[in-house]
């Protein structure tokens, strides 16, 4: 029991915490030794880029083992190979709870998917349309196969545009962007580095390219960290060098900007501008960023209302406006990972934005009809016949109407009850790159391919290239998301 | 007596034998008993290793050498494997055990290979030291090898060293998030954890730290309330977190009071540490060190106002995630390990005796608890030991030491305190067999040990980068 007493001694234990992380917050809030005239230490020295080539294996009892997965069989066993091992680990399979997928070659590719489409089982699948029939959608994926759905279990269907005129989509690779140094007499300083689709931070660390931000831009990418989330990005900079907050008006010249910081314990945006003070728009939080471990972030910019939106998982979090205008002068990113904890960002896409929030997808389970929803806002109730590559049949009563896809926003479907339930022995819950996920029964794992069966997607076998995780057992923070956010 | 204690008993007079006739170390556990007390019957105590790319398995040693590696059966693994030492981190032997010896130790030994020994001086000459210690029996080294040897008023008393299952701590009521495993308190919310440990004048309280995220651990001294916060009752409070370490007392009748506060630095980007918190009731002084580097030192002025004898950890964050190891409760003689920086080390020792004064000269010899000592090498004094408190050895004779970079010197810690380390040879039945360039050839038992570190340079770049298994930035291995 907590009296009012201690609560108070408390809270002022909290709020001196709280304080410190404002203050560490700061895209680079201590003042660095150049600015105290003393020589900068020398730019951290790049880690070194080279593809992941470890696995990693998860064990029901706690254990995690980097190396190789040599072969998998369920039921049977793993072999689990390392270099400092005479002879391979024979797991029992049963055993394993997660197998995280080192690189492989040429797992990047151009392949842009056209829907994303949620399945009742929690699955998101995402390709391009062939036909969908009263009983199957054809989908081509860039898993390398044709998956033929059962179309009455698909719950929602997002198109993606290529006339959205996509900015930036990656990350790829280091090419275009600029590390910086971040060199505080706090923090010991380091560099992001480029792996498998993905930027990672494990020390203060800094990465900015200038993408040409339209006055209106939707900026999405997805976070993972570990120990304490602590990240900066600096919106609408021409400077792409990390700025010392402490220190902004001795740095060199750089335009106004917009600092969005997502910590575990706080989300605030200031505006930054040398020779004027910092001014923060405004503080709030979210439990995703202090409970959870990985999050889809979604940013939208307004110069003409002056605002700046932030969404996590699909959830609008708070929407600032600078009531002094809009104070971005670039036309850059920069992200500032600020020394605290470690952390992943993927997925990274930056495209115009026609200032609609729009609504995300949802699961029309007691519907008995579906909702077509063009991308002008016009909402269709009806029913899904039948599409092909250009276009979908959608039925209005008895009247059959011919909608091409470039119009169509989204489609959920009416009576599709979920079906989402904890995993059995032998389901996998496999995780692909660029976001997908497909709930199969794994069977065998060899070379390059990963064989199973699944009541949805028929016995099949894909390459491995294209896997990032595989989860045998279900785990809290990392179950299929339930926000109905799509990941394009 | 009986026939399980005869056997005992003559089982002990053998070690002791073995360890005369050897001419070895070998630890005459006998004499200086550690006896293990069991876990929860039927919970297996499996052992476990932590590679230096993250990875960590539970499992069984099932052999070790320094030629032929670690072979290890993993429970769910149908073959054993033998991995060579260049990627081992450490083997947690998680010797549940007891220290009992029939001396309590009353220095602290400190070389110049960063080994350090709890035990008792027998005898200090001009070339050699001869030390005893609970695990190794009588131990004899060239004396350029010691670095320092801090004379301990109270003793080296453990009181506690774990932490051995939960059924030994008392829980708080209601939703407790605390839980135990692989020798660890563990935590992911909030919750109230304490025991009494019979703490009377002094405590130096000894843990690890990991945390996945930002933690609030306050740990509460000298309370008899293990369960809740109880500010009925005179206790000390430390709050810590990555930022700050903040220090209250509580006195029933007068409230809570802030007596200070320190900013943490050292932490930043980290995700593990180790703590140490020191009390002692005579002087009111407070102390606490991260990483054996002081971060806050704090004294109460209306002099110590505790009465109880235990300590409580509570987590204030319901989105927690940490783990306490490696607990060692001790007493304090209130002194403090005295930066090297702190004095002006040269050609000559230096003695800290417990009037302040620092006289610098030679130690000659120590014998029969006195010090003989040339002042300025000029004037030769003798001094009771009783007014030492501490030797630095001068630099210049002390052995240089090669840089530690094969995989097979090793470094074992004790259970109760203290580390050695030594060229690993072998591990034959129950006797870790190994040579140290301090002690010549050793040989323990392996219960005596806890836990040995390899591939020591490594440990310092690749400990906290363990957290970080699964973002492995390095092709490793």
């Amino acid at each position: 029991m907590q009296s009012g007493f201690w609560k108070t001694t408390l809270n002022l234990v909290h709020f001196l915490f709280l304080s410190s992380l404002v203050a560490l917050s700061q895209e680079s809030s201590q003042p660095d030794t150049d600015s105290l005239g003393l020589v900068a230490d020398p730019l951290p020295s790049e880690p070194v880029i080279r593809p992941i080539t470890v696995d990693t294996i998860h064990l029901s009892n706690g254990d995690q083992l980097s190396g190789n997965l040599v072969q998998f069989d369920f039921p049977g066993i793993t072999l689990w190979d390392r270099k400092d091992i005479q002879t391979p680990f024979a797991f029992d399979s049963s055993a394993i709870e997660e197998i995280r997928l080192g690189d492989r070659p040429a797992q990047q590719s151009a392949w842009v998917p056209s829907i994303t489409l949620r399945m009742s089982n929690g699955d998101q699948v995402s390709g391009r349309l062939e036909h969908l029939s009263e009983t199957t959608l054809q989908l081509a994926t860039h898993y390398g196969k044709n998956l033929s759905l059962p179309a009455d279990q698909i719950q929602w269907a997002v198109m993606h545009h290529d006339d959205q005129g996509i900015l930036y989509a990656g990350p790829t690779g280091l090419q275009g962007w600029t590390m910086g140094e971040v060199n505080t007499a706090q923090l010991e300083g380091g560099q992001w580095a480029y792996r498998n689709g993905a930027f990672y931070a494990t020390k203060a660390a800094s990465i900015a390219r200038m993408i040409g931000m339209p006055d209106r831009m939707q900026m999405e990418f997805d976070l993972e960290w570990k120990g304490s989330l602590n990240i900066a990005v600096a919106l609408y900079t021409d400077y792409l060098q990390p700025v010392s907050l402490a220190e902004k008006d001795s740095e060199p010249d750089f335009g106004g900007f917009y600092s969005l910081q997502l910590t575990s314990y706080a989300v605030n945006v200031l505006m930054v501008k040398q020779k004027e003070p910092l001014q923060y728009l405004g503080m709030t939080q979210t439990p995703v960023f202090r409970q959870g471990q990985r999050a889809h972030v979604d940013v939208r910019t307004n110069k003409a209302d002056h605002s700046i939106s932030l969404l996590v998982n699909g959830i609008l979090i708070k929407r600032w406006v600078d009531q002094g205008g809009f104070a971005g002068e670039g036309n850059g990113i920069r992200l500032v990972h600020q020394g605290q904890g470690s952390v992943r960002l993927s997925n990274l896409k930056l495209k115009p934005w026609d200032g609609r929030f729009e609504s995300p997808p949802t699961n029309r389970v007691q519907s008995k009809t579906d909702l077509l929803t063009l991308r002008n806002g016009d909402k269709l109730v009806g029913r899904v016949s039948q599409a092909t590559q250009s276009a979908v049949e959608f039925m209005i009563g008895e009247t059959a109407t011919q909608t091409p896809w470039e119009r169509v926003e989204k489609i959920e479907w009416g009576g599709v009850s979920d079906t989402l339930r904890p995993l059995k022995q032998g389901e996998a819950r496999a995780h692909l790159l660029g976001g997908d996920q497909l709930t199969i029964n794994l069977q065998r794992i060899q070379g390059h391919q990963l064989h199973f069966t699944s009541p949805f997607y028929g016995e099949s076998a894909l390459e491995i290239r294209c896997f990032e995780r595989l989860d045998f057992k279900e785990q809290p923070n990392i179950a299929p998301q339930t926000t109905n956010a799509p990941k394009p | 007596m009986s026939v399980d204690v005869a056997n005992k008993t003559l089982s002990r007079i053998l070690n002791w034998q073995r360890c005369l006739l050897s001419g070895t170390i070998a630890s005459c556990l006998s004499m200086f008993a550690q006896e293990s007390i069991p876990d929860n019957p039927g919970e297996a105590i499996t052992e476990m290793i932590e590679l230096m790319d993250g990875s960590t398995l539970h499992g069984f040693t099932r052999g070790l050498s320094g030629d032929q590696g670690l072979t290890w059966q993993h429970p769910l693994a149908s073959n054993e494997v033998t991995f060579d030492l260049t990627n081992l981190s450490r083997l947690r032997l998680n010797t549940m055990g007891l220290v009992r010896q029939e001396r309590q130790p009353d220095c602290r030994f400190e070389f110049s290979n960063g080994d350090l020994i709890y035990g008792n001086l027998l005898a200090l000459g001009e070339e050699s030291v001869e030390l005893e210690t609970w695990f190794g029996g009588q131990l004899n080294t060239h004396r350029s090898a010691l670095r320092r040897i801090a004379f301990l008023k109270t003793g080296y008393k453990v009181i506690y060293e774990g932490p051995n299952n939960l059924t030994e701590w008392e829980l708080g009521a209601g939703q407790n998030g605390w839980s135990y495993q692989d020798v660890s308190l563990k935590i992911k919310s909030r919750g109230v954890i304490g025991r009494d440990f019979g703490l009377k004048d002094s405590v130096n309280l000894s843990f690890d730290l990991k945390w996945e995220q930002p933690y609030q651990l306050s740990v509460t001294l000298f309370t008899d309330t293990y369960n809740r916060f109880d500010y009925r009752q005179g206790s000390y409070i430390f709050f810590l977190s990555p930022q700050f370490v903040s220090f209250q007392r509580v006195q029933p009748g007068t409230g809570v009071l802030t007596l200070g506060q320190s900013r943490i630095e050292s932490l930043n980007g980290r995700s593990e540490a180790r703590f140490s918190i020191r009390a002692h009731r005579e002087s009111s002084r407070f102390v606490v060190y991260i990483n054996d580097e002081p971060i806050g030192n704090f004294r109460d002025n209306r002099g110590f106002v505790a009465e109880g004898s235990g300590i409580s950890f509570s987590s204030q964050l319901s989105s927690s995630s940490f783990a306490l190891s490696n607990l060692l409760v001790t007493e304090w003689d209130g002194s403090d390990e005295e930066q090297e920086e702190d004095l002006v080390l040269g050609e000559r020792d230096v003695l800290s005796l417990v009037n302040q004064d620092r006289p610098k000269g030679r130690v000659v010899s120590i014998r029969d608890q006195s010090i003989e000592f040339l002042l300025r090498e000029e004037r030769a004094i003798r001094l009771p030991m009783e007014r030492v408190k501490q030797i630095q050895f001068n630099q210049t004779d002390q052995t240089t030491h090669q840089t530690e970079t094969h995989p097979s010197r090793v470094r074992a810690h004790f259970a109760g305190g203290g580390s050695l380390s030594f060229d690993l040879l072998s591990l034959e039945e129950d006797w870790l067999n190994g040579k140290s360039s301090t002690f010549g050839p050793l040989s323990f038992r392996s219960d005596s040990i806890r836990q040995i570190e390899f591939n020591l340079n490594h440990q310092s770049l690749h400990k906290d980068d363990a957290a970080d298994a699964i973002w492995i930035l390095e092709d490793n291995p």
